[in-house]
């Protein structure tokens, strides 16, 4: 019986052994053949034989399930070796999609006001001729308000020309002080290669007792902002003009693509125009019924942000579902 | 605003400073420069004289010159109809570079050898100022003959060009212009000296005015017989500049008069009007039906004041008799009358009259007149008439301590006054330490209160030199309702865009056409848009997928295969109430081609669409629904239920809308956003015990829709069957008029391990309970 051990040992396949177990253990087995054997044998004898055939058996069966879990462990090593792929046959893309490029800028200036202590507000699309212009110190003969600017509708309201309605809707609501921001979507009656007829903007109102809120705070806030959105870059305040506030600024910060040395994007003077910001007019305060208060105010296009901010490089193109431009934002 | 640095230096020296340093200072105190273009006249053009001018032996229309260049004189063959002899010309000389691909060389035209070229002004990289050659003359400086014009300041400017800002009529002339950057660079303006001469004949003996009533503007008349006139070619060149060049030579004048000073002139034909026996032109002065303040004849109004001229009055070349007006009118009282009414206008005049032009009459008036002394032969009349309303000057009360806590920090004050003073403030009286009395100038018609002229000081002082400081706020909650609709908003478009779609955005418009061709809800015309900017956009939109749809034909178009959008916008109902859908849009192939689908992805189909749409809003339930728009497929259409509630619906795009715009298999959803909710999940205790699922195949009606078994399901399950759903349908003709459906049941105990009797109990339970219910067979 002994050369079924060196037998066990030589075995190199599972079907090997399995052949083996049935020649050794099966019915028809060496082993049966020999327990069978045993009924011919005196009963001093038998109980040896017996002994010694069990003692074989059992190292038999312990040799080949020792064997048995070595070839499994094998063979499934094997198998791993035989369904080797080649990973590097994966292409990196992704099925994921991506936020528009427009939301993306807005939620990145929420974050930071929201961090500063501002809250959000929203106001109706579209709005009555008080809110987005009289209450704003835009006058009827103002030239902004000609026709071909506004989009009105037949019963003679509008669609918002700007987010600033929503500071007097605030500011009839609530009293002071007030910090807040409204992103959304307005209007205007334009269309070329640098306008659509919608674009996103989004409005800041800081409003306090009187001697509270200064050009300065407006300053800090803007800069804080811009820093935030662009990093290290040089800004500019250049007094200008809006009905609404006064003194009024534009905000330029150093040209980013050429860091203020000059170059097309920036039409060779080093800086690129962002927002525009101001102290709020007495007359709009006047309109709310508001009394010895100060406050800034500020608004910028986001699509304007977002152009700079991802180097998209035409504005009607954010409006069409293009997915050359939108899966860039991945 | 289009200025030039020789311009602004006949008010203001500006001999020592840079254009640069010009632009820099414009920025700061709020006069944006837009552009800056330097004209520079190219080496080797010279000024030259023609001494002869003869036909050519072989061409009409050239002419052969003998020109005097200094130190020789050239024959220079020229094409132009206007040389002459004796005229003094640009020459361009063998080897001068006209252009990058342009060199003068010598050469033979028709036999007839030319060297060098008598230039037009856009040839030397000037505007055009004529038609033919550019004729010189001494108003660009002393013509030396052979000195290059490049050696010319006037000719060689810088023009810059200013984006003003609507509350600037001051700075719409170079006058304006200099006078405010007077004050930032601290030079002094110069004023005008010359005195205009006059004859002894009064003006009151040719023109007799009739007020007829109180009117608003203020007008000053003068009168003069024009006898011969010139113009300038350095004010040809700067109207070329500014593009108000004018083929009437009095005309041009008017123009160039009205951009130096900011004074708006007008010209009358006195012969126009009616004469009274005496032969004295009758200038009727009134109001007309609208309330405008105009200038009539007998029959005809002919101007009515900062706002339209009548051309036919208007003088020509050969017309003798000139009455020149100057006027000022308030710009609030004639914008909302022009807008209200739609008046015809002269457009460049109106821009300065609404937004204020220059009041000082006298200045602008004499302005001209000097010039057209200058440059011509007139006889002007002694004697002015004037029409001026007297106005009240308007006070600012300015308080130091209010000015310092506006700005953030303080300005000294003698600093304050100074400035103020160079603004042609009147500093008319100091009320007490820390507040003055301050009186506008006139000519500042955008400043009535304190506010305004604080903004005056900031922009001198410069915004960029005010120190930036955080502002102290008292705290309050910021948390709104507002502010979580934003974080819903942000947290499905998150989840949206993680699912594999791209968020896009579109215009609020749409075509109403197209929602009347496919049954969309259509504005009320009552409420529409009044004035749409083109046809396709002509109405608010009633629902996001039209949009939607031609982005996914304009990215077909652009060979994308498949097209997954999204998009959370507004729509407007019938009624244009406003409310914001929720659109999800899946066209074409179900996933990128790569190694697992042997670059072959199959198409999108319902229920792998119906999966990405419940991965993005949560479990949804679909159920049959009436599909009223013809957009959409009408046999894979239905209803989407939340928590029993209908949000929306999700369909196939109709087969014949796909062909026409040549898109794949598309698949829409458009969902009520304020329907979704947007609430963390809160964990439920479960069953520990092992779980296991068993199918059950069986024979239903054809027209038997899976939600009737499902809602029945849903009611005599017992608890252990924790969740059912179908995993196939077969069909087979041996089956006839019923097809095989098999379902899934999954069973789980919250008490036991379930014995193999258990769960066929379960089966069994259900299987009869669907026999008696739907008469179904087992399969």
């Amino acid at each position: 019986m002994l050369n079924y051990e060196d037998k066990i040992k030589n075995l190199s396949t599972l079907k090997e052994l399995e052949e083996l177990r049935v020649e050794i253990f099966g019915k028809k087995g060496v082993l049966a053949e020999k327990f069978s054997k045993l009924k011919t044998l005196s009963k001093e004898e038998k109980k040896r034989v017996a002994k010694e055939l069990n003692e074989i058996k059992e190292r038999l069966l312990f040799l080949l399930n020792e064997k048995r879990a070595f070839l499994e462990d094998k063979e499934l090593k094997e198998r791993m070796k035989k369904e080797a792929i080649d990973v590097t046959l994966f292409d990196g893309k992704s099925e994921s999609g991506a936020l528009h490029p427009i939301f993306s800028m807005i939620d990145k200036a929420v974050d930071f006001f929201i961090s500063m202590g501002f809250s959000i507000e929203e106001g109706p699309l579209i709005e009555e001729e008080f809110y987005n212009f009289e209450a704003l110190n835009l006058p009827k003969y103002h030239p902004a308000r000609e026709m071909q600017d506004t989009f009105f509708l037949k019963d003679g309201k509008l669609l918002r020309t700007q987010t600033s309605p929503v500071q007097i809707r605030v500011m009839q609501k609530q009293k002071p002080p007030i910090k807040l921001i409204s992103p959304g979507a307005v209007f205007r009656r334009d269309y070329d290669l640098t306008h659509t007829p919608m674009f996103h903007q989004i409005e800041g109102l800081v409003v306090d007792k009187e001697g509270k809120v200064s050009f300065s705070n407006l300053k800090y806030i803007l800069e804080e902002f811009l820093r935030y959105i662009f990093g290290d870059v040089k800004i500019r305040f250049r007094p200008s003009f809006f009905p609404f506030t006064e003194p009024s600024a534009e905000v330029d910060i150093s040209c980013i693509f050429c860091n203020g040395e000059g170059c097309r994007v920036c039409k060779k003077t080093g800086w690129l125009e962002v927002l525009g910001a101001g102290m709020v007019d007495p007359n709009v305060f006047e309109a709310v019924g508001y009394k010895n208060v100060s406050g800034y105010a500020f608004g910028m296009g986001i699509e304007r942000l977002a152009m700079l901010y991802y180097r998209v490089p035409d504005l009607r193109t954010m409006f069409e579902g293009d997915l050359r431009l939108l899966e860039q934002f991945k | 605003m289009i200025v030039t640095k020789e311009w602004l230096n006949e008010w203001i020296d500006l001999k020592d400073i840079s254009t640069e340093k010009i632009c820099e200072v414009l920025n700061n105190i709020g006069l944006e420069v837009d552009s800056v273009t330097k004209y520079r006249v190219p080496k080797k053009v010279v000024v030259g004289k023609v001494i002869e001018c003869d036909k050519h032996p072989n061409a009409d229309k050239l002419s052969v010159c003998k020109v005097d260049v200094g130190n020789e004189v050239l024959q220079i063959v020229c094409g132009a109809k206007n040389v002459a002899a004796n005229q003094f010309v640009p020459v361009a000389l063998e080897g001068c570079k006209l252009k990058e691909d342009f060199v003068i060389k010598k050469a033979t035209l028709r036999g007839v050898e030319s060297r060098g070229m008598i230039c037009a002004s856009d040839e030397i990289s000037l505007p055009k100022t004529n038609e033919g050659i550019w004729v010189l003359d001494e108003s660009l400086g002393e013509l030396e003959i052979g000195k290059e014009l490049r050696e010319y300041p006037l000719i060689n400017d810088d023009v810059i060009e200013i984006e003003l800002t609507a509350n600037r009529g001051d700075c719409l002339s170079i006058y304006g212009v200099a006078r405010d950057l007077a004050v930032a660079l601290d030079k002094s303006l110069k004023e005008l000296k010359e005195r205009v001469e006059d004859v002894a004949k009064g003006i009151g003996r040719v023109v007799k005015f009739d007020k007829e009533d109180l009117i608003d503007a203020s007008l000053l008349y003068r009168y003069f017989e024009k006898e011969s006139l010139s113009f300038p070619v350095l004010f040809d060149l700067r109207l070329a500049w500014i593009d108000r060049l004018k083929a009437n030579k009095l005309e041009k004048f008017v123009e160039y008069t009205i951009h130096s000073t900011g004074v708006l002139i007008r010209i009358y034909n006195a012969d126009l009007f009616g004469k009274d026996s005496n032969g004295a032109s009758h200038i009727h002065i009134k109001k007309d039906n609208l309330g405008f303040d105009v200038v009539a004849n007998e029959e005809n109004i002919i101007s009515i004041i900062g706002v339209y001229q009548d051309k036919r009055y208007t003088p020509k070349d050969g017309d003798k008799h000139i009455l020149v007006e100057a006027s000022y009118i308030e710009p609030y009282l004639i914008s909302q009358k022009v807008m209200e009414h739609k008046i015809k206008k002269d457009e460049d005049f109106y821009y300065r009259s609404s937004r204020g032009s220059e009041p000082n009459l006298k200045f602008g008036l004499d302005y001209m007149l000097l010039l057209l002394q200058k440059y011509g032969k007139i006889e002007l009349y002694s004697g002015v008439q004037q029409l001026t309303q007297i106005k009240e000057p308007k006070n600012v009360v300015l308080d130091f301590k209010k000015c310092y806590d506006f700005v953030g920090e303080e300005i000294p004050k003698d600093k304050v006054l100074k400035i103020l003073r160079k603004l042609g403030f009147e500093i008319s009286s100091q009320m007490a330490s820390d507040r003055v009395i301050v009186r506008v100038p006139e000519f500042r018609s955008d400043i009535s209160n304190e506010q305004d002229v604080i903004e005056e000081i900031v922009r001198m002082v410069g915004i960029n030199n005010i120190s930036s400081k955080p502002c102290i706020f008292y705290e309050r909650n910021i948390l709104t309702d507002t502010y979580y609709k934003y974080k819903k908003r942000r947290f499905f478009r998150e989840k949206a865009s993680n699912c594999g779609f791209f968020e896009s955005v579109h215009y609020c418009f749409t075509h109403k056409e197209k929602l009347k061709r496919f049954n969309f809800p259509i504005l009320r015309e009552d409420l529409d848009i009044l004035n749409p900017i083109t046809k396709e956009m002509d109405t608010l939109r009633s629902t996001l997928l039209i949009n939607l749809l031609e982005a996914v034909e304009r990215n077909f178009k652009a060979f994308k295969k498949s097209v997954r959008l999204f998009e959370i916008g507004t729509v407007f109902n019938e009624n244009r109430e406003e409310r914001e859908n929720f659109a999800i849009i899946f066209s074409g192939e179900i996933e990128e081609p790569f190694i697992i689908n042997h670059g072959k992805p199959k198409e999108i189909d319902f229920f792998h669409f119906a999966r990405k749409v419940s991965d993005i809003v949560g479990e949804i339930e679909i159920k049959e629904g009436e599909c009223k728009s013809s957009l959409f497929n009408p046999y894979e259409y239905g209803e989407i239920y939340k928590d029993n509630k209908k949000i929306g619906f999700i369909s196939r795009i109709a087969l014949d809308v796909e062909k026409e715009m040549g898109i794949s298999k598309t698949y829409v959803c458009e969902m009520d956003f304020a329907s979704l909710k947007f609430t963390d999940p809160k964990a439920k205790p479960y069953s520990k015990f092992p779980s296991t699922s068993r199918d059950l195949s069986i024979l239903i009606p054809k027209d038997l829709r899976f939600q009737q078994i499902r809602d029945f399901l849903k009611t005599i399950s017992p608890k252990e069957i924790k969740g059912f759903y179908p995993i196939d349908i077969y069909e087979s003709e041996e089956f006839k008029d019923k097809i095989s459906l098999t379902i899934r049941f999954d069973m789980q105990s919250d008490e036991k391990t379930l014995t193999e009797e258990d769960i066929n109990k379960n089966m069994e339970f259900i299987f009869n309970k669907l026999k008696s219910k739907f008469n179904v067979e087992m399969r």
